[in-house]
């Protein structure tokens, strides 16, 4: 199917648009790649130097400083796991709920679907604060765990409304047809709907394993004092604060700091440069892969008609 | 597209008695009700239990107190608020950056999507679509140092505004106000403008590819099909968008703002979550935080409904 | 098919990973109020402590903390803060989740949600050398209710001195050239730096700054409150007092201080003299530009510009570096920039209502409140970590210096953690400062060639010596950190907002008459403000603590 859509393009000719278009798609890639670059520059290059100013894509005075700076704790590597199980853990039982939860509200027929969809959307709205919001977690017994990342995000408004709309969108003939061969809500949700919304899983699942792999504010609130279910971003965060503490702390809140620390001293920038890196390289990587269920999910809606 | 669905809902049911045809809708839609009543019992408790901290906003709240120890203050909290001297200039603020933002926002990610999509090569495509969404993982205080840098005298933009001749020196662009909503609307579009493209991108990939094959044979040029096939197709997913948006037009944020501006632009550069940042959290005053959090659950709530009805009447999807 | 494979696939990864996990989290869900509180057992006590500032986290072994383990049979369980430190304290008070002892800049917070404990009693019985640091200081520490919560570091003893921070510096190639001049006033700084940037208006290609000013977010205020030291006042930043009389200035609106040195600002920037970016410029904007070597003078505190001196350094820029004077408006006024030594009270190392065995808690800080255990702790180990020479100075040698300032090394000798503990400030007994750095023979360490080419220019031992002592007589120092009530921290931020909104006004004027009206409608702002009942406030408490300090 694919491919006779690609042979079928193959035999337009290249237009003005086209030439036009490649034109802005590569300006748009300048703009856009250069923060990175000069960001990956920065972290790569010496702090002492990257004072001087920042406006680089190719590091002046290479060092690895700022990195053996972030590694030399191995707590990293148990909070680089946590954050990916998180990620991974978080992002299959939000995909599935939402999902679940998109199907029966997006069903014209059920008679609850507006009003739990205004629950939900109400919520993108308000918040009742930290310290309720806190007590809620601790009387439920869920800080110092690891379901305290996974539980109370399950299920994002945001997302919910977004999968309710690719679904009503699918074509009704396809849950009909199931429906009259006695199929009951659930297998159609499973069998049908979730295999044909690939597109909008796919988008919803790099929104949510880009949130969970992000957060670190659960992290600082319920498992601040569990080191062992510290998160990436939580321990870099550390790194960080910890920086700009001992180049900005005045002389009493460091202890036996002179002058003296010139050759290795690495400042707040270069380190959250470094930082960057570390914590968006990871993420970054998925989407790629999950670009192709962009094109399956044309596929597969070619095919049911 | 629909109508089958509706074809569904059981249109016998209406003459029956209420409570008669709720029951018998309880029991033909037990399996819906089972896969979703669940999930409403969970946002119940982890997003309306957590509501009695509104409480906070009519009290003069101290920590450590117990919540209902608290001295009541009615609503001096709001009062405080809406008299500040601020409030205005500040709310001015919020709106303009938030329609800027929502504007060229939609604009630029549907633009963006709609390219992508006429992109020949799958490969160019795919690297495009990656490299946009980068700047989505910068942080803003990485963002606002390279913006500031590419504004200053030696900057990048003066360098070749200059060279073009389209001005005779540098401008200080931080240092004008007029210039300051302009900014913030420029530095989201770059920083939002992939990631913000994705979701549409996925819309497109729904519309049956059959239309396009019809329209070519109708011999509809490559604008007519975006026009006529590509953007109504996607429609549904736009409106829905921009009425969730329309809902959270006093979040302007604050993180750019407070790390853009200069002493120059204050007046311009202030939005109600810096002001509360500011006079609320800042100075441990959970009440008046509560109370402008109130405020803003408050107009958006109102914005949202009414979006969702004027949607409505337009005979456009609807949210709720 | 494949999709539906897939899933399973993918559904039980889930699972596995969510048992593991499961299986882990179950083993340590133990109550979570205070970790591995063995109680009492005197050998093997083990406490939390939360310290309410950045860092590093601590390794279970340092060099340090090893010792001291096995002198005194403690544990200690650090956990520093990440992210928002009253956000952290709004929900450890909401939930009541306090570790065994906290440090904090704060505690009046945790003493309004009695999560402290009150120690004079402890101390009293258990704590004699705690007792002797602090006991000149007891009635500084007591808390409105009257009962001490927390010690803050460093009680000063015997010839306590505090640092030079806030200053006019100057480039050391400015004084070279001129022939180390006397500078006291703000008009021959001025001057020194006009003749230099007249005669070089290029530095290594970049042109000159003159004068550098630093507006960037809150830490404008080296713009805002330079001038109260120009005319004589310590580092109080809220209002300039007057120790003789306890008398109270309102400095900022004040002409002949604050209007002055904007006017005098103004002057200089339309001569050129100024950055013209100053006003747009962030923090490191500002550091690059002192990193470059053509900034030649700026009012700043130390600790915010390090970064740039240490970039000189490593360029080999030694003399683009900065050097402290103390100026005032005129020579009438004497200069009064060093701070008085003494203690950030509200502040420091408590005990929470949650631990267990306060009798235990107080004795370990006792004993790193003793001459054995401080020693210990800010100079190490003898003949490993410092030396002491013939006639009993403690030194450290070259390599010594080298290993502690490698940030790496610093945390594993002591997981700068050691500092938060009860301890003196000034000299021992034997005449050795208790705080290494403020050790003579560690300060001139770091003197460069350039800095002791100054220093003999200007007859002086130490920069410090080129500064008046502190003014004794402000027992009440520092102002800022007079606790104020809700209204008066609203005063603040407002006269802050206005304070970053006018004076680059001012400065910028094309002319004189922009510049009056930019002063008046400055004035105008503040004055709508309730400035008397902040006075007042202020007031109070400098004649409270001026009574009874």
């Amino acid at each position: 199917m694919k491919r006779i859509v690609a042979g079928q393009r193959r035999k337009w000719k290249l237009s003005a648009f086209d030439c036009v278009n490649v034109l802005l798609m590569l300006m748009l890639l300048v703009v856009t790649l250069y923060p990175f670059l000069n960001t990956l520059a920065v972290s790569f290059n010496q702090a002492t130097d990257t004072v001087l100013g920042s406006n680089f894509i190719w590091p002046r005075k290479f060092t690895t400083l700022n990195y053996t700076n972030l590694f030399e704790d191995n707590t990293i590597y148990n909070a680089f796991f946590i954050s990916v199980s998180r990620t991974v853990i978080g992002t299959i039982t939000s995909l599935f709920c939402t999902a679940m939860l998109a199907y029966t509200i997006s069903r014209k027929e059920y008679f609850l679907r507006r009003q739990i969809s205004f629950l939900f959307i109400f919520t993108m709205y308000f918040s009742g604060g930290l310290i309720p919001g806190y007590m809620l977690i601790k009387n439920l017994h869920m800080n110092g765990t690891f379901w305290v990342y996974i539980i109370p995000g399950l299920i994002g408004a945001f997302n919910l409304i977004v999968m309710r709309s690719f679904m009503e969108g699918l074509p009704g003939s396809v849950v009909e047809s199931a429906q009259i061969d006695g199929a009951n809500h659930f297998t159609i949700f499973l069998k049908i709907v979730f295999p044909l919304s690939m597109p909008v899983l796919a988008t919803v699942a790099l929104f949510v394993a880009v949130g969970q792999w992000n957060s670190w504010f659960d992290t600082f609130l319920y498992n601040s004092s569990k080191q062992d279910l510290s998160t990436l971003q939580y321990e870099l965060m550390k790194k960080l604060q910890s920086a700009s503490m001992s180049v900005s702390g005045n002389a009493e809140t460091l202890f036996s700091n002179s002058d003296n620390q010139q050759a290795n001293i690495v400042t707040p920038t270069s380190i959250r440069a470094a930082i960057t890196i570390v914590a968006a390289v990871p993420i970054i990587v998925i989407y790629p892969f999950l670009q192709r269920y962009f094109v399956h999910g044309l596929t597969l809606g070619g095919v049911k008609e | 597209m629909d109508a089958a669905s509706e074809l569904k809902a059981n249109p016998k049911a209406r003459s029956v008695k209420p409570t008669r045809s709720l029951w018998k809708k309880v029991k033909q839609q037990k399996a819906l009700m089972a896969m979703s009543i669940p999930f409403v019992l969970f946002v119940i408790v982890f997003s309306y239990v957590p509501l009695w901290g509104w409480l906070m906003a009519f009290q003069d709240f101290k920590l450590g107190t117990p919540m209902l120890q608290n001295h009541w203050v009615g609503l001096d909290n709001f009062r405080e608020l809406f008299r500040d001297d601020s409030f205005l200039r500040v709310i001015r603020n919020t709106l303009a950056m938030s329609i800027i933002n929502l504007v060229f926002g939609f604009l630029s990610s549907i633009t963006l999507a709609l390219l992508l999509n006429e992109l020949r090569s799958i490969m160019f495509k795919r690297i495009v679509q990656t490299i946009s969404y980068l700047p989505h993982f910068i942080s803003w205080v990485v963002a606002a140092n390279l913006i500031m840098n590419m504004l200053s005298i030696e900057g990048i933009v003066n360098y070749i505004l200059v060279n073009l001749h389209l001005i005779q020196e540098p401008i200080l662009w931080l240092s004008k106000g007029e210039y300051f909503w302009w900014i913030i609307g420029a530095s989201n579009v770059w920083k939002g403008v992939g990631w913000g493209a994705i979701i549409y991108l996925a819309a497109m990939t729904m519309i049956d590819p059959s239309l396009y094959e019809a329209a070519s044979i109708d011999g509809a040029g490559r604008f007519r099909k975006i026009f006529h096939i590509t953007l109504p197709g996607i429609r549904p997913i736009i409106v829905i968008l921009l009425i969730m948006s329309i809902g959270h037009i006093l979040d302007a944020g604050f993180e750019q703002q407070y790390l853009l501006q200069t002493p120059m632009v204050v007046d311009q550069a202030e939005t109600i979550d810096l002001f509360v940042l500011k006079y609320g959290i800042n100075l441990s005053r959970y009440s008046f935080a509560t109370a402008s959090g109130i405020f803003k659950t408050l107009i958006s709530v109102i914005l949202l409904v009414a979006a969702n009805q004027f949607a409505k009447r337009m005979g456009q999807e609807r949210l709720f | 098919m494949f999709k539906k494979r897939t899933l399973t696939k993918l559904a039980v990864t889930a699972l596995l990973v969510t048992t593991v996990l499961g299986a882990c989290s179950s083993n340590e869900s133990q109550p979570s109020s205070s970790p591995e509180a063995t109680p009492n057992s005197v050998k093997t006590a083990s406490f939390s402590y939360f310290i309410m500032t950045p860092g590093d986290n601590v390794p279970e072994h340092t060099k340090l903390g090893d010792i001291i383990q096995q002198k005194t049979g403690v544990t200690i369980k650090y956990e520093r803060l990440v992210g928002e430190k009253d956000q952290k304290i709004g929900v450890m008070v909401a939930g009541g989740d306090y570790p065994d002892m906290i440090f904090t800049d704060a505690t009046t917070k945790f003493v309004d949600a009695k999560a402290l404990i009150p120690l004079e009693d402890l101390i009293e019985e258990h704590a004699p050398n705690i007792k002797k640091l602090y006991g000149p200081y007891w009635n500084r520490l007591k808390s409105s209710d009257g009962h001490i919560y927390s010690l803050p570091m460093g009680a000063p003893v015997t010839n306590a001195t505090k640092g030079i921070s806030a200053a006019f510096w100057i480039q050391k190639e400015v004084l070279k050239e001129a022939g180390y001049p006397k500078i006291t006033t703000f008009d021959q700084y001025a001057d020194v730096l006009r003749d230099y940037w007249k005669k070089h208006p290029q530095i290594d290609g970049a042109d000159t700054i003159p004068f550098e000013i630093l507006t960037y977010d809150t830490r404008n205020f080296t713009l805002t409150t330079a001038m109260q030291f120009l005319a004589g006042g310590p580092n109080d930043s809220r209002a300039m007092v007057d120790p003789e009389n306890n008398g109270l200035t309102f400095y900022q609106t004040d002409e002949n201080i604050t209007k002055r040195y904007y006017s005098k600002l103004n002057d200089m920037y339309n001569e050129g003299m100024i950055d013209k970016e100053a006003f747009v410029m962030n923090y490191e904007q500002y550091l690059a530009k002192l990193s470059s070597g053509r900034v030649l003078g700026m009012f700043d505190q130390k600790w915010q510009f390090q970064t740039a001196l240490a970039s000189l350094k490593q360029q080999g820029k030694n003399s683009r570096m900065f050097v402290p004077l103390q100026l005032t408006f005129d020579d009438s006024i004497k200069g009064d920039y060093l701070d008085l030594p003494g203690m950030n009270y509200n502040t420091g190392w408590s005990i929470s209502v949650n631990c267990k065995d306060p009798v235990g808690a107080i004795e370990y800080a006792d004993y790193l409140a003793s001459d054995e255990g401080q020693i210990l702790r800010n100079w190490g180990v003898k003949g490993e970590d410092f030396m002491v020479s013939d006639n009993g100075r403690f030194y450290r040698t070259e390599e010594q210096r080298k290993y502690l300032s490698d940030a790496k090394n610093a945390l594993n000798w002591s997981g700068n953690v050691v500092w938060f503990w009860p301890s003196a400030s000034g000299t021992m007994p034997d005449g050795n400062h208790y705080e290494s750095y403020r050790q003579p023979e560690i300060i001139a360490a770091d003197y460069d060639e350039v800095d002791k080419e100054i220093l003999k220019g200007y007859g002086v031992q130490t920069y410090e010596d080129m500064f008046n002592p502190p003014n004794t007589k402000r027992k009440y120092f520092p102002l800022w950190s007079i606790e104020l009530s809700d209204k008066g921290k609203i005063f603040n931020q407002k006269l802050d907002d206005l304070n970053k909104k006018y004076p680059p006004q001012m400065v910028l004027s094309k002319t004189k008459a922009d510049f009056e009206k930019s002063w008046k409608d400055y004035v105008a702002d503040v004055n709508k403000l309730d400035v008397n009942s902040w006075m007042e406030e202020l007031t109070a408490g400098v004649k409270d603590r001026q009574a009874n300090w």
